[in-house]
């Protein structure tokens, strides 16, 4: 495994920049977000779960999908290729391989000639992703328990650990084995070094809360579709879509119109199941028109529906909508009144 | 307090007086608390009031097309001062009928504002915390500091002059009038004395980060229209985009919607989850509402609505010569 | 308060038999705001 010293983390980047755009953790006045960085000063190394997912790069709040004026139509393209994400998680990484099975591969019953999303495809074919190990864990994970965790290096294409004074490099896919065998760094990790990341791995996961055993999650939601725990559940949420948007795998869209005259442009843009008029049909009827409808579905769609269609919950334990709901309604213990109903 | 509060609301179901109390009780995170929906006696030991009571529970009252009202003939509710004026708001509007709700006033001495807090650990984690008399105790991971209580408290909570509800059919403990604040609108007052463009140009990177989930609308209580007009598309008001010029316009609207009629509860602002600054436009509309009109919000629940009333000698100085 | 310019936003009481007095105003206003420029502030798609 190689490694960088931390003090020349800024040469890095700086060479970084020369072949690829770099997507990073930024503190965005408030909010932290992942954003194109212009120099390696406006990365914030000690952020450990943004505020915004970096979900938004590949699929953003707002999207122009085609716009048209008299003499035709013109289709964006995706101009930062290729580029590199600095400081990613665990938790955000699985999450983009659970949105390219809605958006990139096909589904899982076999069909020829799936349909796959191109402006989704344009950025995620061309990105390469250091997943940084989470030494620290917040008490607001819960990764453990979608079978990910701190050390888990699953969907990166190269693993960072960080020690005291260095990042220490290792390739997991092809696209990071080549990036490796290609950068200029000639340093290795020493032998203690490497041993250290066991015992960072371990010290890691002792931050981490109990897993809890999800098995019967799937089957549970849909054995308790007609009860009134739901109402339960659901009393205190006020149906704003802050869990949706900050969640790194929520998906769901409007497309939405906006023509004047003779040009115009077709946008997609973020939705939320939560959103009263989310299902509000063209005839007026709203098959789910209460709140409890609606939370019902949310937790449907991401613990049962995405299971029996991609064989993996919709979650990956990431902690942010436990941390910006308004009414503090915390999606573990759903989970934990769920399983134990 | 919390005692002689547990108590009464125990003797309220007990009576039948009510068939539901809305109260707060312990979150599942440091320094949060999370609404309680009491339906039995023994579900009343849950119930906390401290200064991590922050949401303004009277938004249920209208959730859901007053879905509440329609389940429950009697509904007790704990409020704090601001919390208090939102149901004279409803009872005015007629969103509610008063006698169907039992209004339980609690003393409040101000709630805390998680994002200051955070600000002074630096979005370090907090693990754990006790607030003790006028200070807030923090500790995390590899800090442990204590605070003063008014450092952290909401914005709103500093310029409140009402902080125990003005209408109630039942308080813990003696409730105060009116307490007196100097300078509450300053900031409203420091904001227009810059210049045009300095002032367009806070607004419009402030609300540039405006992410349009909708939380500071769904959680207030002034806001409860069936179709809100953002959702509105035959015809389409504004882009649903968050293009800046249409959040601009999207918040514009409904501080004026909510104009004469917000209490600054500051549900909204905590509500945020990217940390917009929601109350530079609404002080300056409660403001105005106040120096042209005198009214304040629901505090007189016998008063029309300032923007559903006319006078003949209201101010007309906007419209020129 | 926005930062909208106060030109830009004028308001008046006229009666339908004020002609001259509309036309006045009217030219007012119009030579006020062609002096400050095109409005770019909270315009859609403007050069802000």
């Amino acid at each position: 495994m190689i490694k960088i010293k931390k003090s020349d983390f800024n040469t890095f980047i700086n060479n970084l920049q020369k072949n690829y755009s770099v997507f990073a953790p930024v503190t965005d006045s408030k909010a932290t977000a992942f954003k194109k960085i212009k120099s390696v000063g406006d990365i914030n190394n000690n952020i450990l779960n943004t505020k915004r997912s970096p979900k938004e790069i590949f699929f953003p709040q707002s999207e122009v999908l085609f716009q048209y004026t008299e003499k035709g139509m013109e289709v964006p393209k995706w101009e930062e290729k290729p580029f590199a994400i600095w400081g990613m998680r665990n938790c955000d990484t699985k999450s983009l391989l659970l949105l390219d099975k809605v958006f990139g591969e096909a589904h899982q019953i076999p069909k020829k000639d799936m349909y796959k999303d191109p402006y989704w495809k344009e950025k995620y074919d061309n990105c390469l992703v250091f997943n940084i190990a989470c030494n620290e864990p917040l008490s607001t994970c819960f990764c453990n328990w979608f079978d990910g965790g701190p050390f888990d290096k699953t969907g990166s294409d190269i693993f960072v650990v960080e020690t005291d004074d260095s990042y220490i490099f290792e390739a997991v896919s092809d696209k990071g084995k080549k990036f490796l065998n290609d950068c200029k760094i000639t340093e290795n990790a020493s032998d203690k070094e490497i041993k250290k990341i066991e015992k960072l791995k371990e010290t890691a996961e002792s931050y981490l809360a109990i897993k809890e055993d999800i098995s019967s999650l799937f089957s549970k939601t849909k054995e308790i579709w007609d009860e009134p725990i739901w109402d339960e559940i659901a009393a205190k949420c006020i149906n704003c879509g802050a869990c949706a948007f900050v969640c790194p795998t929520c998906h769901c869209f409007d497309v939405s119109d906006e023509g004047k005259d003779k040009k115009g442009k077709r946008i997609r843009l973020w939705d939320s199941c939560m959103f009263a008029i989310f299902t509000k049909e063209a005839s007026g009827h709203n098959p789910r028109s209460q709140s409890t409808q609606r939370v019902r579905q949310r937790v449907m769609h991401k613990y049962n529906y995405f299971m029996d269609n991609y064989d993996e919950h919709l979650c990956t334990g990431c902690g942010r909508c436990v941390v910006v709901c308004p009414v503090n309604l915390d999606i573990r213990e759903v989970i934990k009144k769920i399983i134990s109903y | 307090m919390i005692q002689n509060l547990r108590m009464e609301v125990k003797k309220l179901l007990k009576d039948k007086k009510v068939d539901i109390v809305l109260g707060w009780e312990k979150g599942s995170l440091p320094l949060s608390s999370t609404p309680l929906f009491i339906h039995e006696e023994e579900d009343v030991d849950r119930l906390i009031f401290d200064e991590t009571c922050r949401n303004n529970l009277t938004t249920y009252l209208t959730k859901d097309k007053r879905k509440l009202g329609k389940t429950y003939d009697k509904i007790g509710i704990i409020v704090k001062g601001c919390d208090a004026r939102s149901i004279v708001l409803y009872s005015i509007e007629q969103q509610i009928k008063k006698e169907n709700v039992v209004i339980i006033g609690v003393p409040c001495n101000g709630v805390l504002e998680k994002k200051k807090i955070l600000r002074k650990t630096e979005n370090k984690e907090i693990l754990e915390s006790k607030i003790d008399g006028k200070n807030v105790h923090l500790k995390g991971r590899d800090f442990d500091m204590i605070i003063p209580l008014n450092e952290v408290l909401c914005d709103s909570c500093l310029t409140c002059r009402y902080p125990d509800a003005p209408v109630h059919d039942i308080f813990i403990g003696k409730p105060r009038k009116e307490v007196d604040i100097k300078d509450e609108y300053k900031n409203v007052i420091d904001f227009e004395k810059k210049s045009s463009e300095e002032r367009w140009e806070y607004i419009k990177e402030e609300y540039s980060k405006c992410l349009r989930c909708y939380a500071c609308r769904n959680v207030c209580p002034a806001c409860y229209c069936n179709e809100c007009f953002v959702d509105q598309n035959d015809p389409q008001w504004i882009g649903k985009t968050p293009e800046v010029t249409d959040t601009i316009i999207f918040h514009l609207i409904r501080n004026l919607h909510v104009a004469g009629r917000c209490v600054d509860c500051g549900a909204c602002v905590s509500a945020c989850p990217v940390d917009l600054d929601l109350r530079i436009m609404n002080k300056k509309v409660e403001k105005e509402v106040k120096e042209r009109f005198d009214y304040t919000a629901g505090l007189d629940i016998n008063e029309k609505p300032a923007m559903a009333s006319y006078c003949e000698n209201e101010k007309q100085d906007f419209i020129m010569g | 308060m926005i930062g909208i310019e106060p030109e830009r936003v004028q308001f008046s009481w006229i009666s339908a038999g004020e002609g001259e007095r509309f036309a006045n105003i009217i030219e007012k206003i119009t030579n006020e705001v062609k002096k400050i420029g095109p409005a770019t502030r909270l315009v859609k798609g403007a050069k802000q």
